[in-house]
């Protein structure tokens, strides 16, 4: 990776080259990682990859036989309206706290080879999306056992899956940053995803909290992604302009702020590895 | 006739009570109607209650002129200040007589009067009184000088302007209420209309609750809310986003600024430290830079010499002969590069630095805590310090130094796995650099296949490659029946020779790294392995190695570089610097 400008042009060609081949590269390394999360993740298990399918739907059973009864009046289709929100913060939770320890855990790989630290963070986070893909096939079922009619509006579904991997990359980049330097945040980090969980109103309308509250739900960039499937998916609206604000600034926001953060620190790293 | 009796009892028991309260029943007279005295005699009033039944309690007041008459005795009270005596009892009889006794003090007419009575029935159920027929009233006529009129005139005089203050007063009072009532009413409007106001604002609440309630159900049933109600909350959510925008975008423009600053200061003092360090070392190297000047003209054969001279100083070894030793050694390499042109790789002044933090911060709040007092506190550990070298097309480089002495780190380094904390490495064009290390990225989980493609990955390989290459792979590595097994079932035998396998597949890259890789498996293995390596060392790789076989070093390499403990200590031919090395440890040893 040490260039000497030798001869003008041919060597910017040649670097311009090299770059795209890195790129492949590093797809492709990302790709055997994710893999092998994969594999390693359902290894001893008999059902193996079947879980990330029937986990979600296990879930929707329990949390719908708790609280349909509860809700059944102010939300139409619970069994739905509570998935679409599980799936979403699956995803964004386990994208986050498995990028977390990416560093961490592959820090033999780190030091010998010559790869850039984001593959590991990013292999984290796609191993997360593979698990989101097997997911949505329970999704796609179960909107068709609850007749959920089929719109336009559900093209603008993988716009809030684009979002909330741009949310992760970011937040997953500065959690594995800060991982090096302080484990603790293990700890502290999931106890606040429980909080953040109970403020992304998963299983309640958020219309039966008060208005402020309402106000402060309305800026968690998760609860913006969740609403926006559910604006898309359930309802067959087109989302409020508001909503795609929101939703372009914090899946911009945090992508930008996460990249900025990790190249500062990539240095510091290699140091306290 | 007995109708007639009949009309007469109705009459009589109609009549009658009209006839007991009607008739006159009860007198209360005085003795004389006039009477006719001199002033200074004294007199006495007949007072006659007569009734037409027996008399039970009677209660008679009377009035007489003060002035005038004084009040001797007779009466059952009296009030003199008044004018007033009282005359009660209980009579038994018809009648009830009384003697009051007067004395005239003054001349003028005087008055005696009875101004009220009050006379009940004797043996009667109901308290009945009798109806007072009469109030007698009798004027008493004195004789003599009128001492009593101008009082009486004051009195009266005074009685009026009584009368006019009282009347002034009520007037007064009368105004003051009238202002008061005024107020209260003004008040009472006020209140009225607070409440009326309030009353208004409850009704628009209920209102607005109702609205809400009216679209909150509307949202449940999928009914468009009300418009103007959507802008409102758009609009203050709107005010409060920006508010929290504006908020995270100062938070975030403090925080950097502070740690831009914290690492400035760093940087900074970590400076001063290693102008220091350089001031000391120039020092101690300044004399053999004279030397180097004298003698300009270094070749291979004159470090032999060298190092000969240094034989012949015997096995003392020194700081200050080393340092003599390493400027010696960077003069040749100008020599080398005149000889073999431009180096493919130049490695100048490079330094890895690891912070080791002696106390380490258990969590963030005592990271905090220290952050604030700078306490961080970390031992600085040069894995390599200041080195510099050079190596040109063709070479094969062996690496030596004792563990720990950050050979693999500068393997690294080159490598580009790993980027120095100051200095630099500059590899000439863009050569494909490749690190051969066992066992990098070897997933214990996976089977030998998968674990090909994910090693094959990491090293640098891409999947096209992999594909076509994954048989050459399997035969090398001699482990055809194996590779659906999962590599936790693997001696450590069959894993290095698989990670060897996946190292030296398919071409040499122009600059070969090998960090330990010779020393792998049985002896059967190594004669193949070696067999290998020499391969691509002779299709013209650039190569640099480390082993800790003295043997391997001597055999393939055409220069070797000595770093111990971070620091270059010789580079130059095999023979000479492996001697040298191997004597240290001797002495080291023995010492």
């Amino acid at each position: 990776m040490f260039y000497v400008s030798e001869k003008g042009n041919r060597q910017v060609k040649r670097k311009s080259n090299d770059y795209n081949s890195d790129i492949r590269q590093y797809t492709f390394v990302i790709h055997e990682l994710t893999s092998r999360e994969i594999k390693r993740k359902y290894a001893r298990s008999s059902l193996g990859i079947l879980w990330s399918i029937l986990n979600p739907l296990l879930y929707m059973v329990v949390m719908s036989l708790i609280f349909s009864t509860m809700f059944r009046r102010s939300i139409e289709n619970f069994p739905i309206y509570f998935l679409t929100g599980q799936i979403f913060w699956n995803l964004f939770s386990g994208a986050t706290t498995s990028a977390m320890t990416a560093l961490v855990d592959n820090r033999s790989l780190l030091v010998k080879a010559k790869l850039p630290k984001q593959t590991f963070v990013l292999s984290r986070i796609y191993t997360a999306l593979i698990n989101f893909g097997y997911t949505c096939i329970a999704y796609v079922l179960m909107l068709v056992i609850f007749r959920i009619r089929p719109c336009v509006t559900m093209l603008l579904f993988p716009l809030a899956v684009l979002s909330v991997l741009a949310i992760s990359i970011g937040v997953g980049y500065i959690l594995s940053i800060i991982y090096i330097f302080f484990a603790d945040v293990k700890y502290l980090y999931s106890v606040f995803l429980t909080l953040w969980m109970y403020m992304s109103a998963l299983f309640y309308p958020i219309t039966s909290l008060p208005e402020a509250m309402q106000t402060f739900i309305g800026c968690n960039p998760v609860y913006v992604v969740i609403a926006f499937a559910r604006e898309c998916v359930i309802y067959g609206r087109v989302p409020a302009v508001m909503m795609w604000i929101k939703l372009a600034g914090w899946s911009i926001g945090s992508f930008m702020v996460g990249i900025h953060f990790f190249k500062r620190k990539e240095n510091q790293v290699m140091q306290k590895i | 006739m007995p109708a007639a009796l009949l009309l007469a009892v109705i009459l009589g028991i109609l009549v009658k009570p009209a006839g007991v309260y009607a008739a006159e029943e009860a007198t209360v007279t005085f003795g004389s109607n006039r009477y006719e005295k001199k002033s200074g005699d004294t007199f006495p009033v007949g007072v006659y209650l007569k009734a037409k039944e027996a008399i039970g309690d009677y209660h008679i007041e009377i009035k007489y002129d003060r002035l005038r008459l004084e009040y001797v005795k007779g009466a059952d009270a009296t009030d003199e200040a008044a004018g007033v005596m009282i005359l009660e009892g209980n009579g038994n009889n018809k009648e009830v007589k009384y003697w009051v006794q007067f004395k005239a003090v003054s001349g003028g007419e005087a008055f005696i009067e009875i101004s009220s009575a009050e006379v009940m029935r004797q043996n009667s159920e109901e308290d009945a009184a009798f109806a007072i027929a009469e109030y007698s009233s009798s004027p008493v006529h004195i004789k003599g000088e009128d001492t009593a009129a101008p009082i009486e005139a004051q009195l009266e005089r005074q009685a009026e302007a009584f009368l006019r203050a009282e009347e002034a007063m009520r007037e007064v009072e009368r105004e003051r209420q009238a202002e008061q009532e005024a107020k209260r009413k003004l008040e009472a409007e006020k209140e009225a209309k607070k409440k009326l106001e309030a009353e208004r604002e409850a009704e628009r609440e209920r209102e607005i609750l109702r609205e809400q309630e009216s679209d909150d159900s509307g949202n449940e049933s999928g009914i468009e809310a009300p418009r103007q109600e959507k802008k409102r909350k758009n609009y203050i959510f709107l005010n409060v986003y920006f508010v929290a925008v504006a908020a995270v975008i100062l938070l975030i423009a403090i925080v950097d600024v502070v740690v831009w600053s914290i690492i400035k200061k760093i940087r900074a003092k970590r400076k001063r430290g290693r102008k220091k360090r350089k001031e000391r070392k120039k020092k101690s190297s300044a004399s053999p830079k004279g030397t180097k000047r004298r003698k300009p003209d270094f070749t291979d054969l004159e470090i032999e010499d060298l190092s000969a001279d240094n034989e012949a100083s015997g096995a003392q070894f020194e700081w200050m002969d080393d340092e003599r030793k390493y400027d010696i050694s960077l003069t040749s390499e100008d020599e080398l590069e005149w000889q073999l042109g431009r180096p493919i790789i130049r490695i100048s002044d490079v330094t890895m630095e690891f912070r080791l933090y002696s106390v380490n911060p258990s969590g963030i709040k005592e990271y905090a805590v220290q952050l604030l007092k700078r306490e961080v506190s970390y031992r600085r550990l040069y894995a390599l310090y200041h080195v510099s070298f050079n190596v040109y097309q063709g070479e094969v480089i062996g690496i030596i130094g004792t563990n720990g002495s950050g050979k693999s780190t500068l393997l690294k380094i080159v490598s580009g796995a790993l980027k120095p904390t100051e200095g630099h490495v500059e590899i000439t064009g863009h050569r494909k650099v490749q690190l051969l290390t066992i066992g990098t990225g070897f997933d214990m989980e996976l089977t030998a296949r998968e674990n090909v493609f994910l090693n094959g990955s990491i090293i640098g390989y891409s999947r096209k490659f992999l594909e076509t290459h994954y048989e050459e792979i399997v035969e090398f590595a001699e482990l055809q029946d194996f590779m659906e097994e999962k590599v936790k079932n693997f001696s450590s035998g069959m894993v290095s020779r698989l990670g060897f396998a996946i190292a030296t597949a398919g071409k040499a890259a122009e600059i070969l790294i090998l960090d330990e890789i010779l020393s792998v498996g049985d002896e059967f293995f190594r004669k193949k392995s070696l067999k290998r390596i020499k391969e691509m060392i002779h299709g013209g790789s650039t190569v640099l190695m480390v082993s800790h076989n003295m043997g391997t070093i001597l055999e393939n390499c055409s220069r070797c570089v000595w770093i111990e403990k971070g620091e270059l200590r010789m580079v130059g031919d095999p023979k000479v610097v492996c001697g040298e090395y191997q004597r240290m440890n001797s002495v080291n040893s023995e010492g």
